[in-house]
């Protein structure tokens, strides 16, 4: 399958300071959910704003970016329009509003009954479903997600998971999912890539079974292998980045 | 109703002990009036009254509105220049912390001496600029990073980024300053109206003045009663306005 999206040796620093982003290299095909998992400040959500093309890189290249969506860790709606009007906003801002996509869009999160309320009437799960309905509305082929669901509990992370992975088999979206949670990543991804200052450092492939339910594939043997080998791999990792810290 | 009902009985109660204390103890009208001749004052001179009161609530609102339209334009243009704020936001300053009343005698030498009307407004301007300057330029700066990167990425243009972000963000900031300025407003145009003194002002700080001369005690009062009610349906009015446009959608009201 062809990829849809190719980023090739990507740096990346803010001013003066150390690389964030140091050689990144990746590809995403078209209906892949890729997971970049790592420890706060690793550079993954800088990735995601420059694959976005909200921040300038300094070396290297992103190919293939059309149409893209981003979910932020806030749900990121404008507190003083109606949740309609924010999952309109895409469409607004282009002049011409799809009214029987945006209904779609609101019925497909499960927020119909919601769309005259305000943003702060609303749950943190169902704004951040409303966040997801309005990149449904923008026909995205990429969607860029930074730690979405990480303020929720996780009984509705786990609900925003699988809604997450319906409609991405339902629209085809190619997914870079940022996270920090392994049982999340191993869950909706295709491959788990493991970052560490500003490296990619390695690679998991969950392999779950996606046709079976929920619940059986979080009690599935390949889903706690999966779980298992992410946690060896960044032991790994951060044990090796103390070594080197040591020595340096 | 608690709200109401209970200064209102706080209110009537020091009315009846003061009525009470001054006409037991024959203090004198042109030192402390008793109500009752406060309340004859005003109802004896309240055409002349309500003709100051128009004069004043006029110097007041243009003040307001002049403050209104150059504080959201400044800030408007801090907004989209650093140089330009670095360059007039001193100026602001210095005209927001040099106490009113010594710059309202140069103002009235300037321009008061051919329109006594106009200077008063320059003088409550002054007083009432600054607030809205400040919130305004505050609210401009406080745009959500994640709602930016949002309109970025849906390549919206400046004219959309303004209205549908910048603005609505800082209206909340622009409303509360309201509150403020329309008390200051009014401080200034009745300051500008005691420095004026009787140069051509028509306003309620004249008639105060003019009864304060005449040891007209009891009208001195009736004036600063109305001048009080003023300052209250003004500040009202902007609580009333901030409601009205936020109720909806504002933490602040929505919650309630």
């Amino acid at each position: 399958m062809v990829d849809m999206l190719t980023v090739s040796n990507l740096d990346f620093s803010y001013g003066d300071r150390r690389k964030t982003l140091d050689g990144i290299s990746l590809s995403l095909r078209a209906g892949e959910v890729v997971s970049l998992l790592g420890a706060s400040g690793c550079g993954k959500s800088t990735l995601l704003k420059i694959i976005a093309g909200l921040e300038n890189l300094d070396a290297g290249e992103v190919v293939g970016v059309n149409n893209v969506s981003f979910v932020f860790q806030e749900p990121a709606l404008l507190p003083w329009s109606t949740i309609k009007a924010n999952i309109a906003l895409p469409m607004t801002l282009k002049g011409s509003i799809n009214k029987e996509k945006v209904l779609n869009a609101l019925e497909a999160v499960g927020l119909s009954e919601m769309k005259d309320r305000y943003p702060a009437t609303l749950s943190g799960g169902q704004k951040m479903r409303a966040s997801i309905a309005r990149a449904l509305v923008t026909e995205t082929d990429l969607m860029l997600m930074d730690e979405p669901f990480a303020a929720l509990d996780e009984i509705l992370r786990f609900r925003m998971n699988d809604l997450l992975l319906k409609l991405q088999a339902q629209e085809n979206w190619g997914v870079l999912f940022v996270t920090h949670s392994i049982y999340e990543a191993v869950y909706i991804s295709d491959r788990v890539l493991v970052m560490d200052q500003g490296k990619i450092m390695g690679e998991v492939k969950p392999s779950l079974d996606k046709a079976l339910p929920p619940e059986e594939r979080r009690a599935s043997s390949e889903f706690s292998t999966a779980v298992k080998a992410t946690s060896e791999l960044m032991k790994q990792i951060t044990t090796a980045a103390t070594v080197t810290k040591g020595l340096t | 109703m608690k709200k109401i009902l209970l200064p209102a009985f706080v209110l009537f109660l020091a009315l009846v002990l003061w009525e009470y204390w001054v006409t037991a103890n024959n203090v004198p009208k042109f030192i402390l009036p008793a109500p009752s001749l406060v309340f004859d004052a005003l109802v004896n001179n309240f055409s002349s009254l309500m003709s100051a009161l128009y004069s004043t609530l006029t110097i007041t609102l243009t003040a307001l509105i002049c403050a209104i339209t150059s504080g959201v334009f400044l800030a408007f243009a801090f907004s989209i220049s650093k140089t330009f704020e670095t360059a007039f936001y001193p100026f602001a300053v210095i005209m927001q912390v040099t106490p009113i009343v010594s710059i309202a005698p140069l103002v009235l030498i300037w321009v008061g001496i051919d329109a006594v009307d106009r200077a008063l407004v320059i003088i409550a301007w002054l007083a009432a600029f600054f607030p809205i300057l400040s919130n305004m330029s505050a609210g401009l700066k406080a745009v959500d990073p994640n709602l930016d990167d949002l309109f970025k990425l849906y390549k919206a243009n400046r004219w959309q980024r303004f209205w549908k972000l910048s603005w609505p963000t800082a209206l909340p900031y622009l409303l509360a300053s309201l509150r403020i300025s329309g008390g200051l407003s009014l401080i200034g145009a009745v300051v500008a109206e005691f420095v004026a003194g009787s140069g051509g002002s028509t306003g309620l700080a004249w008639r105060i003045l003019e009864a304060g001369n005449r040891l007209q005690v009891e009208k001195m009062f009736a004036g600063l009663i109305l001048l009080a009610v003023l300052g209250i349906v003004i500040f009202y009015s902007f609580a009333f306005l901030e409601w009205m446009l936020l109720r909806k959608w504002h933490p602040a009201f929505s919650n309630k």
